[in-house]
């Protein structure tokens, strides 16, 4: 039966016939479904880690910016000797 | 546009049949008028929003030069269309990662270019983690106002 098979498709060669192009067409297809369905996958866990890192980088900023704020209040307070309002304002929001 | 076109000439290598059956109301749909190629490429290149649109419109005013030239709906025709759109959709995929760093395409064939350079799953991820924070600065944190 094999033997068939294969002396079929030589023949097929022969006379300059594609052979099943509408399998390989359907496989083509099968395959950049598949390709796709990986590719919009991917795209989206990379999108969630860009938004992760997104966020991260925004509280490191902000937290960059609070200390410096911190250490300015320190100054006021040391030059003034009063307690800025700002401070009071802030104490709620103080790194843990 | 340029990608229905493409499908259309692919159509011919896949299923000849149907494509001679139905050429000519595809070629009506699909077909390109060379009064609308130049009106396209001029309005590309006026307007800046349309900008990521540049590598079609040309490809489309490619598409009715070589009409102009060949004159038959042939092989050669076909496979020029097929080569010129699919470097056009392709520059333009290109074009539109390097304009927006931050969206999904880029973001994958950043990870893509991450995975040959590094060969491994584990490093690519690393990599592109880099890449992506310092898109990210770039793109977010570069113009930020410190605090003094």
């Amino acid at each position: 039966m094999t033997k068939l098979k294969v002396k079929y498709t030589r023949n097929y060669l022969a006379t300059g016939m594609n052979i099943n192009s509408a399998t390989i067409s359907v496989l083509i297809g099968i395959i950049t479904l598949i390709g796709g369905f990986l590719a919009w996958w991917l795209a989206k866990v990379l999108s969630e880690r860009k938004e992760d890192i997104t966020q991260t980088l925004t509280l490191k900023y902000l937290r960059d910016d609070f200390l410096k704020m911190q250490e300015d209040i320190k100054e006021i307070k040391n030059e003034t000797k009063k307690i800025p309002i700002i401070e009071e304002k802030l104490k709620h929001l103080h790194p843990k | 546009m340029v990608s229905s076109q493409v499908a259309v000439n692919l159509l011919y290598f896949i299923w000849y049949d149907g494509y001679i059956s139905a050429a000519f109301y595809l070629n009506h749909f699909f077909g390109v008028n060379m009064m609308f190629g130049i009106f396209m490429v001029a309005f590309v290149h006026w307007f800046k929003f349309c900008t990521i649109s540049r590598f079609s419109a040309w490809a489309e005013l490619l598409f009715g030069v070589n009409f102009l030239i060949i004159q038959q709906d042939n092989l050669y025709n076909i496979l020029f269309q097929v080569i010129v759109g699919s470097v056009a959709i392709a520059a333009t995929l290109v074009y539109y990662a390097r304009k927006y760093p931050l969206c999904s395409l880029s973001l994958l064939m950043s990870f893509i270019s991450s995975m040959f350079t590094t060969r491994s799953c584990e490093d690519a991820f690393r990599k592109w983690d880099d890449k992506t924070e310092s898109k990210v600065h770039q793109k977010l944190f570069s113009h930020r106002h410190e605090y003094k």
